[in-house]
C-alpha cells in the first residue's frame, strides 16, 4: 500500500463529507462562544455558591476562578468590556489563590476582616456582572440585534445582592433564610445558564483571541502550584520547629529523693527539670493517677444471652493503634497549695503535626505555668525542648452549653520526624483560698491529636479544642482526676 | 420563530430574508468565513448563500433536520463552490497528489458511509475537532483560538485524530 501525505489525506476526508451533515449537538457545539461561555458560567456558579464540607468551600472557588479566567481569556479580544471581565477574573484568580495560600498559614486574614472583604468582593462581582452584560450587549449590537430577549446577568446581580443581604440579616441562620438562599441560588444558576442561550443568534459574531499558552497547561500548572503551596505550607506550619537541647537525666538530689519517697513516679521524676523539682521540694503528700488513652479506639456491640435466656447488648471498647499514657501527679504543698503535673507519653503513635493540649483546674486563682517541656529520643540521643507554644490565661471555651470563660493552660505538642519515646509535661500550681486545710482540686488535660498536617484553614490545635471543634470520636482524649488534701482525707476517715 | 421565517421565505416575503439575516446571518458568516478566510469573499459569499436559501427553501424539510443543520450544510457547500470559482488555481479537493492512489479510490468508493461509521466512534471532543477541521475547514489558528489553546496543541490533536482515522479507514500516512 502506497503512502499519502497528511495534507492529501485531509483533502480526501474533507471531500467525502459533502453528503454528511454534522449532528445537532455538533452544530450547537462548534461556535466561538460555547466553550468560553460554558467555562464562565460554571466559573460564576462555582464562585457564587459556598458548600462548606469536604473542603468544597476551597476547591470549588479555586476551580471556578480558573474557569472564569480561561473563558474570558478567549473572549478578551472581542470588545473592551470582555477585556475588563478578563482582567477582573485574573484579579479574582490571584486573590483567591493568595487567600487560599494565606489561609493555611498563621498569617491568614482574621475573621474580623471577612465582612470588609465580603463587601469589596460583592462590589467586584457586581462590576463583573455589569461588564459582562455590557460585553454581551456589544455583541448583540455588532450582530445587528437590538438587545437580548432576557437579561440573565441583571437577574444574577440582583439575586447576588439579595443573597448577601439575607446572609447579613439576623435571620441568616433560620430555615426561612436558608430556603430564600437556595431559591436565590437556583435563580442565579438558571440565569447564568441562560446566558449561553442568549448567544445562539448572535454569538457567531464573537471572535476568539489567540493564546500563547494552552488553557489545559495553565490549569495544570495552577493546580500543581496551588496544591504544592497549600500542602507545603501545611507541612511547614503544622510541624513547628523546636528549641532543642541535649537531655541528660538529672543527678540524684535530696529533693528528688524526697519526692520519690512520697510516691512520685520515678519515670516521671527523672524527666523533670531540676528547677521544677525544686518547686516541689517541700511537698507533704503525693498522689498519682494515670490512664492509657487511644485516639482511634471504637466500640463494638455484641448481642449476648444471659443465664436466664434473656438477651442483652455488651458494648466493648476496642483499643486503637495509638496509645497515649497520661499521668497526673498532685504534690500537696504546705499552705493550701499544690503542684499539679500532667505528664504524657506516646506508647504507640507520634505527635508530628502540631497536637494540642488544654489544661483546666478548679483553682481559685488564675492558672500559671510553673514548668514544662517536651522530651524525646532520636538516633540514640535524648533531647529536651520547650513547647512550641505554651501559655496560660482566661480562655473562652465553646461547648454543649454555649460559651464560657475559665482560666486554662493551652499549648502545642509536636516532635521532630523520627523522634522516639515522645513525652512531655506541664507543671502548674494550684492555690485554694478556702480558709481550711480541707480542700480539693480537680484537673483535666485535654489532648487533641492530628494524624496529618493538612489543615485548611490553619488553626492552632489548642485553640480548636477551646472552640469545641473536637469530639471524643475524632482524635480527642481527656484525662480528669481529683485530689483531696491530706487533711480532707484524714477527716473523711 | 424558525417556522415563521420558513413560511415567509416559502411565500416569497422579503421579511423572511430579513429574519434569515438577523437570526442566521452569524451562522452563515461563521461557516463561510472559516472556509474562505477573507472578509470580502465572506461577505459576498454570505449574500450568495442567502440567495441560495431563497431559491432552495422548497427543499427544506423540518422532518429531516433543524434549520441550523440545513443552513450549515448549504453554507458549507456554497462556500466551497465559491472558493473553487474564486480561486481556481488553489488546490482544494481535486488534482491533489495521490488522486490515483488506492487510498483515494478506497475513500471515494468505499463511501462516506464508512466515514460516518468512523465519526460515530469518535468521542465528543474528537468529533467536534473532526468537523471543525474537515467539515467547517477551519484553520488551525481559528480552531486553537476558539478552543482556548495553541496552534501547536491543535496540531498535536489533529495528528492523533488523523492517525485514528487512518487506522479506521485504512491507508498509510507518509
Amino acid at each position: 500500500m502506497s503512502k499519502i501525505s497528511p495534507e492529501d489525506f485531509d483533502k480526501m476526508v474533507a471531500e467525502n463529507l459533502e453528503d454528511i451533515t454534522p449532528g445537532e449537538y455538533t452544530i450547537s457545539d462548534v461556535n466561538p462562544w460555547s466553550l468560553p461561555i460554558g467555562r464562565i458560567t460554571w466559573g460564576l456558579i462555582l464562585t457564587t455558591v459556598t458548600l462548606s464540607f469536604l473542603w468544597l468551600q476551597y476547591l470549588l472557588p479555586a476551580v471556578g476562578v480558573m474557569l472564569m479566567y480561561l473563558g474570558f481569556r478567549t473572549l478578551r479580544g472581542e470588545n473592551r468590556w470582555f477585556r475588563a471581565c478578563w482582567l477582573i477574573s485574573g484579579l479574582k484568580l490571584l486573590w483567591n489563590s493568595a487567600n487560599l495560600i494565606l489561609s493555611v498559614t498563621p498569617y491568614g486574614f482574621p475573621e474580623s476582616t471577612q465582612f470588609t472583604f465580603g463587601v469589596v468582593w460583592l462590589v467586584i462581582q457586581l462590576i463583573l456582572f455589569f461588564a459582562f452584560r455590557r460585553a454581551l450587549l456589544r455583541v448583540f449590537k455588532k450582530s445587528g440585534q437590538s438587545k437580548p430577549e432576557h437579561d440573565p446577568l441583571l437577574a444574577a446581580g440582583i439575586w447576588t445582592v439579595a443573597a448577601f443581604a439575607v446572609a447579613l440579616s439576623p435571620f441568616s441562620q433560620s430555615w426561612i433564610a436558608f430556603i430564600i438562599m437556595i431559591i436565590a441560588y437556583i435563580i442565579i444558576v438558571r440565569a447564568l445558564f441562560s446566558v449561553g442561550k442568549e448567544l445562539d443568534k448572535c454569538g457567531y459574531e464573537i471572535s476568539a483571541a489567540p493564546v500563547r499558552i494552552r488553557g489545559g497547561l495553565i490549569s495544570r500548572i495552577y493546580a500543581v502550584l496551588l496544591i504544592l503551596a497549600v500542602v507545603g505550607l501545611c507541612f511547614f506550619f503544622n510541624h513547628p520547629p523546636l528549641n532543642v537541647v541535649p537531655f541528660a537525666p538529672a543527678p540524684e538530689s535530696a529533693a528528688r529523693e524526697h519526692l520519690a519517697s512520697l510516691g512520685y513516679p520515678e519515670a516521671v521524676l527523672s524527666d523533670l527539670a531540676d528547677s521544677d523539682v525544686a518547686l516541689m521540694e517541700d511537698a507533704v503528700c503525693v498522689e498519682t493517677s494515670y490512664e492509657i488513652l487511644s485516639f482511634d479506639s471504637h466500640r463494638e456491640e455484641n448481642r449476648e444471652t444471659d443465664e436466664g435466656g434473656g438477651t442483652y447488648i455488651r458494648i466493648t471498647e476496642i483499643p486503637g493503634n495509638t496509645k497515649l499514657q497520661i499521668t497526673t501527679v498532685y504534690a500537696e504543698m504546705p499552705g493550701r497549695r499544690a503542684y499539679v503535673l500532667h505528664y504524657f507519653e506516646w506508647l504507640d503513635g507520634a505527635a508530628l503535626w502540631q497536637d494540642g493540649i488544654t489544661i483546666w483546674a478548679n483553682s481559685d486563682e488564675d492558672l500559671q505555668v510553673s514548668g514544662g517541656r517536651l522530651l524525646y529520643e532520636k538516633g540514640g540521643a535524648a533531647y529536651a525542648a520547650s513547647f512550641p507554644r505554651l501559655s496560660a490565661g482566661v480562655q473562652t471555651t465553646y461547648g454543649f452549653f454555649g460559651a464560657s470563660e475559665s482560666s486554662q493552660i493551652k499549648g502545642a505538642v509536636s516532635y521532630p520526624l523520627g523522634a522516639e519515646r515522645q513525652r512531655g509535661y506541664v507543671l502548674f500550681s494550684f492555690v485554694s483560698n478556702y480558709d481550711s486545710d480541707m480542700w480539693a482540686v480537680s484537673s483535666a488535660i485535654n489532648y487533641a491529636h492530628m494524624s496529618n498536617p493538612i489543615r485548611i484553614p490553619y488553626a492552632d490545635t489548642e485553640q480548636r479544642i477551646l472552640n469545641g471543634d473536637f469530639t471524643f470520636k475524632d482524635g480527642f482524649v481527656q484525662h480528669a482526676s481529683n485530689y483531696d488534701s491530706a487533711a480532707y482525707r484524714e477527716a473523711e476517715k | 420563530m424558525d417556522e415563521e421565517m420558513i413560511n415567509m421565505l416559502r411565500s416569497r416575503q422579503e421579511e423572511g430574508m430579513a429574519l434569515l439575516r438577523t437570526n442566521y446571518g452569524g451562522l452563515i458568516r461563521y461557516i463561510a468565513g472559516g472556509i474562505l478566510q477573507s472578509p470580502e469573499d465572506t461577505e459576498e459569499c454570505v449574500s450568495d448563500i442567502c440567495m441560495l436559501v431563497w431559491e432552495k427553501i422548497g427543499s427544506y424539510s423540518a422532518e429531516r433536520g433543524s434549520v441550523s443543520a440545513w443552513l450549515t450544510a448549504l453554507s458549507r457547500n456554497a462556500a466551497i463552490n465559491f472558493l473553487k470559482r474564486r480561486r481556481p488555481h488553489e488546490e482544494l479537493f481535486d488534482d491533489y497528489k495521490g488522486a490515483d492512489s488506492p487510498e483515494y479510490e478506497l475513500l471515494r468508493k468505499e463511501q462516506a458511509q464508512r466515514l460516518k461509521d468512523v465519526i460515530n466512534l469518535l468521542d465528543t471532543r474528537q468529533r467536534n475537532l473532526f468537523f471543525r477541521k474537515y467539515y467547517y475547514l477551519q484553520s488551525t489558528a481559528r480552531i486553537a483560538a476558539e478552543l482556548g489553546t495553541t496552534e501547536r496543541a491543535v496540531e498535536g490533536r489533529l495528528y492523533r485524530l488523523r492517525k485514528k482515522l487512518q487506522k479506521a479507514l485504512g491507508g498509510d500516512l507518509s
